[in-house]
């Protein structure tokens, strides 16, 4: 599998954007972007084009699930995050297109990179 | 007898007669001439007085009897012949005549022999005939003292010791004979009545004393010829009498019908006819009753009924009609059936008095009935005559009185009898008023009676006048109305207390006919008020009318099956108030009978509308609270999961990234350690504010003031704060601490304000406590658009407490919570619901 190295994070929490950043770009991802809301990433998918996209599930405008269903055929990998336990959403991960869930806490470059294999 | 057979026993007996005086005229007899005259003249007047007797009265058998001993007696003369056996048949035979003596003296007055009685007779006949016939066997001088008599023809051998005892014998068995039937009458004679006595007595008497004379003499002749002759001819001198007697017995009809002249001349004289008819009989044992056709049975002279039979003891009846008509009946001793003429004689002479005496005795009889059932009558009779006093009235009078001497009300007032002294002078001019013509009037009087008891009576009374039209007396007549007034009085008592009830009690009471109709009186004022009605317009209208559309159908079936018998469950309908306002009704359907029995339906119900609104809010109130409660829970988890659990998932990659540069570049890491120190003390402070947020530990622990007045250190305004030191049971704290800290966040957010105050009052009067939050902002807060104030009022209204905004544009905010503290009683029909909050 092409190993993929751009991401963009998607979440409203400035720290948590800041810690994910440096924890990825240490795991050897380039970070070409972040967005703090759903309409911000679905712009910065549509620019950057990313490879994958870090998707936070709970965003002040919509939540992660309808971002991913506004996503288009050359949609990027998306990796959904949140604070929550996966338990949580039950079967909308499953569902939602996404390549998986990793918990905010729980979150590396080798969990991300397990997901995308 | 036939007259035939009687008219040769008359002459037959004319010619024993004229032989026997004959021989007693021509015999030479020397002294007892005399005495044998008067035997045969005594013989002979049983002759001829039988002869009358049997004439006058044939069908009585005595004259016959009489006539019998008469001819029988004739034998005894042969003793006058000179030759032998004429003079020892006459001697043997001469006593026969005793034997028909014996049965007319047991058979008197009636002729016939009483059972008992036959063998006296047969006993007679034994002594008479076989005594002489011994006698004359043993002695040739049979007859003591007759010297010139001839020898017995019958004479066996002479035997004079033999023939004094024979005739010893004789005389002694005929002396017991005679103490027999003496015995016998004297026992007869005892138990006749009166008018038997007055036939037989004579007739007794003369026997009797002739019986006595004859044994005496013959007992005495056995020891002194000369005594024994003067007893016999006395006892014959009786004898001769007796037939005399017997005649005057036989024939007393004849005789007393001299006293039918006397009864006349009693009757015109006025004499009571009882004691004119019992003379007229010479029964004084008689007794009268009279025929009442009214009645169809016997009455006596006072009217009073008798039983039958009406004859009783020794009386029989005898009839008396008058005019075809049976009118009375004399009750008389049963002797005089014997005289059957006497006692027809003397009812068909008084039949015209007996018919007289008859219908007085039927008018008192009508006048016995008549006084029976007024002094049986429940009614108060009385007659007053023209000076008030009571001249007669009847038992209920006494009654009512109290008074149960008669002589005690006779004569007296009637106005001191039955009018109270009170009372008494308006009764009296009353009355006086009234004369002299007493017209006809009518009233009801209330009085106490002789034994303290309070009596109404209802008088009617009317005038009787004589005939030149003079009222002489007034009578009264009342009934006792006590029981009835007093039970009127009950009833209106009763009548009263339901009343009073049913107008008193908040509930609605209606009463319609099966047809829902209401009848009269059938609102009670709690119906009338709230529903604006008159009790006037809602008789004989339909209830339905007042009843919402909707709800009409479902009322008429349960007044419906009410009328039917079947008592409704409770139901709420709608009933519509006079202006077209709707009411909400929790009623009930009943089938009950009126005071006249006639049934009906009661429709009770109570006013549920202000409840329903109650309720209507409270389950309003309930669902804001859950809602409030899950918006709260939903910021708790938003803010958890926004703050400090963001935080913290920030930390844990900062410390991660730490690790993994902890070797490589020490630098970085150390800086990225800082960052996390800092990114964990505001974790913790956002934790510290929630949980501030969500109940203040200051106020559990130290009560509201300190409370408060931390709360206004966070404030961005400046906040004055006026709070009592005591505490309050917590829900009441907690209350008074969420209203002043969500209106000062109201203040905070929309106010615009530069000062806010913060004010709480205890209450002592009312109980509670006055929580002001006041502010000098903008004005315009409206609880209804979701500020958070509505959710403060529910809290304070679970409280019992009210919740007032006063928010004029540009004036300001002034939110005041009012919370009861003290001891609330529960409403009605709060069960056991917790409506103070604690228990959540």
């Amino acid at each position: 599998m092409e190993t993929l190295t751009t991401i963009l994070i998607v979440d409203d929490h400035p720290s948590f954007r800041r810690c994910a950043r440096a924890l990825l770009e240490a795991d050897g991802f380039t970070v070409i972007g972040e967005a703090e809301d759903g309409e911000g990433a679905l712009s910065a998918i549509d620019s950057l084009h990313p490879e994958v996209v870090l998707l936070d599930v709970q965003l002040p405008d919509m939540d992660g699930f309808a971002v991913l269903d506004q996503l288009g055929a050359d949609a990027p990998q998306v990796v959904l995050v949140s604070s929550r336990d996966a338990s949580d959403y039950n079967g909308l991960i499953r569902s939602s297109g996404a390549r998986g869930f990793i918990s905010k806490a729980e979150l590396s470059g080798a969990a991300v990179r397990y997901l995308l294999r | 007898m036939t007259r035939r057979r009687l008219a040769a026993a008359v002459v037959l007996g004319a010619a024993l007669y004229a032989g026997a005086l004959y021989l007693v005229f021509t015999a030479d007899l020397g002294e007892p001439r005399a005495l044998i005259a008067m035997v045969t003249v005594a013989g002979l007047i049983f002759t001829v007085t039988g002869t009358v007797a049997a004439v006058r009265r044939p069908d009585n058998r005595t004259g016959v009897q009489m006539l019998t001993v008469g001819l029988l007696w004739s034998i005894g003369a042969l003793q006058m012949a000179n030759a032998s056996l004429p003079f020892t048949l006459g001697y043997v035979f001469g006593g026969v005549a005793f034997v028909a003596f014996a049965h007319l003296i047991l058979s008197y007055p009636t002729g016939r022999l009483r059972h008992g009685d036959e063998w006296i007779v047969w006993a007679v006949l034994a002594l008479v005939t076989v005594g002489p016939l011994a006698v004359s066997l043993v002695d040739p001088s049979p007859i003591p003292g007759c010297d010139d008599c001839p020898e017995s023809a019958f004479l066996i051998a002479d035997r004079p010791r033999l023939a004094q005892a024979a005739g010893v014998a004789l005389a002694l068995t005929a002396a017991a004979l005679s103490a027999f039937v003496f015995v016998r009458l004297v026992r007869r004679y005892r138990a006749a009545t009166p008018p038997l006595r007055r036939v037989i007595g004579p007739v007794y008497l003369f026997t009797l004393a002739a019986l006595v004379g004859l044994v005496a003499s013959s007992l005495v002749a056995t020891v002194d010829a000369e005594a024994g002759y003067v007893l016999e001819f006395a006892s014959l001198a009786f004898l001769a009498l007796m037939p005399v007697a017997f005649l005057a017995g036989i024939l007393r009809t004849r005789l007393a019908r001299a006293g039918i002249a006397d009864l006349v001349i009693a009757l015109g004289d006025g004499s009571p006819l009882r004691d004119a008819v019992a003379d007229a009989l010479g029964d004084p044992s008689l007794d009268l009753a009279y025929w009442s056709d009214q009645r169809q049975a016997w009455v006596d002279e006072e009217g009073q009924t008798l039983r039958e039979p009406i004859a009783r003891g020794a009386n029989t009846a005898t009839f008396v009609e008058h005019g075809g008509k049976r009118v009375a009946a004399l009750l008389h001793d049963r002797s005089l059936t014997d005289q059957r003429e006497l006692v027809d004689a003397v009812a068909a002479t008084a039949s015209l008095a007996f018919e007289k005496e008859r219908l007085q005795a039927e008018l008192r009889a009508q006048y016995l009935f008549l006084q029976t059932i007024i002094n049986t009558a429940p009614s108060l009779l009385s007659v007053v005559d023209t000076e008030g006093r009571i001249r007669n009235f009847n038992r209920a009078v006494e009654v009512a009185s109290g008074i149960d001497d008669r002589n005690r009300i006779e004569g007296r007032y009637f106005w001191e009898i039955f009018i109270d002294p009170d009372e008494r002078e308006e009764m009296i001019q009353r009355f006086r008023d009234a004369a002299p013509d007493y017209p006809p009037s009518e009233y009801e009087n209330v009085f106490t009676d002789a034994r303290g008891n309070e009596r109404v009576i209802a008088w009617k009374t009317a005038p009787l006048v004589d005939q030149n039209g003079d009222v002489v007396r007034i009578i009264a007549g009342g009934i006792d109305i006590t029981d009835r007034k007093r039970r009127e009085v009950e009833l209106q008592r009763q009548w009263n207390f339901a009343s009073t009830v049913a107008d008193t009690i908040p509930s609605f009471i209606v009463v319609t006919d099966h047809e829902a109709v209401v009848v009269q009186h059938g609102a009670n004022r709690a119906f009338c008020d709230a529903f604006g009605r008159t009790l006037e317009e809602l008789e004989g209208s339909s209830f339905l009318e007042l009843v919402a559309r909707d709800d009409e159908f479902a009322a008429l079936m349960a007044i419906a099956g009410a009328a039917n018998g079947v008592p409704q469950a409770e139901r709420e309908s709608r009933w519509l108030t006079r202006d077209g306002r709707e009411r909400t009704v929790a009623w009930t359907a009943t089938p009950i009978l009126d005071q006249w029995g006639v049934p009906r339906v009661l429709l009770s119900g109570a006013d549920v509308t202000e409840r329903k609104r109650q309720e209507a809010e409270i389950r309003a109130s309930r669902s804001r609270i859950v809602a409030a409660t899950d918006a709260a829970r939903r910021r708790l988890e938003r803010n958890l999961h926004d703050g400090a659990q963001q935080r913290l998932a920030a930390l844990s990659l900062s410390l991660r990234l730490a690790e993994a540069k902890l070797l490589v570049d020490a630098e970085q890491a150390g800086e990225i350690l800082v960052a996390a120190r800092t990114e964990l003390a505001e974790a913790l402070e956002e934790l510290r504010e929630l949980a501030r947020g969500l109940h203040p530990n200051v106020l559990t622990d130290r009560g509201l003031g300190p409370a408060l007045e931390a709360l206004v250190l966070r404030s961005p305004i400046p906040v004055e704060v006026d709070v009592p030191d005591e505490r309050f049971p917590p829900a009441i704290e907690a209350a008074a601490y969420y209203v002043a800290a969500e209106a000062l966040a109201n203040v905070a957010k929309y106010a615009d304000a530069t000062f806010a105050q913060v004010h709480v009052v205890e209450d002592e009067e009312e109980a509670a406590i006055v929580v002001e939050v006041v502010d000098d902002g903008i004005g315009g807060a409206d609880p209804g658009r979701g500020s958070g104030l509505e959710g403060l009022e529910d809290r304070v209204e679970t409280l019992d407490g009210t919740f007032t905004v006063e928010s004029p544009p540009g004036g300001g905010t002034r939110v005041r919570a009012t919370i009861p503290t003290g001891p609330r009683p529960l409403p009605l029909g709060a069960g056991s619901e917790d409506r103070t909050g604690e228990g959540r």
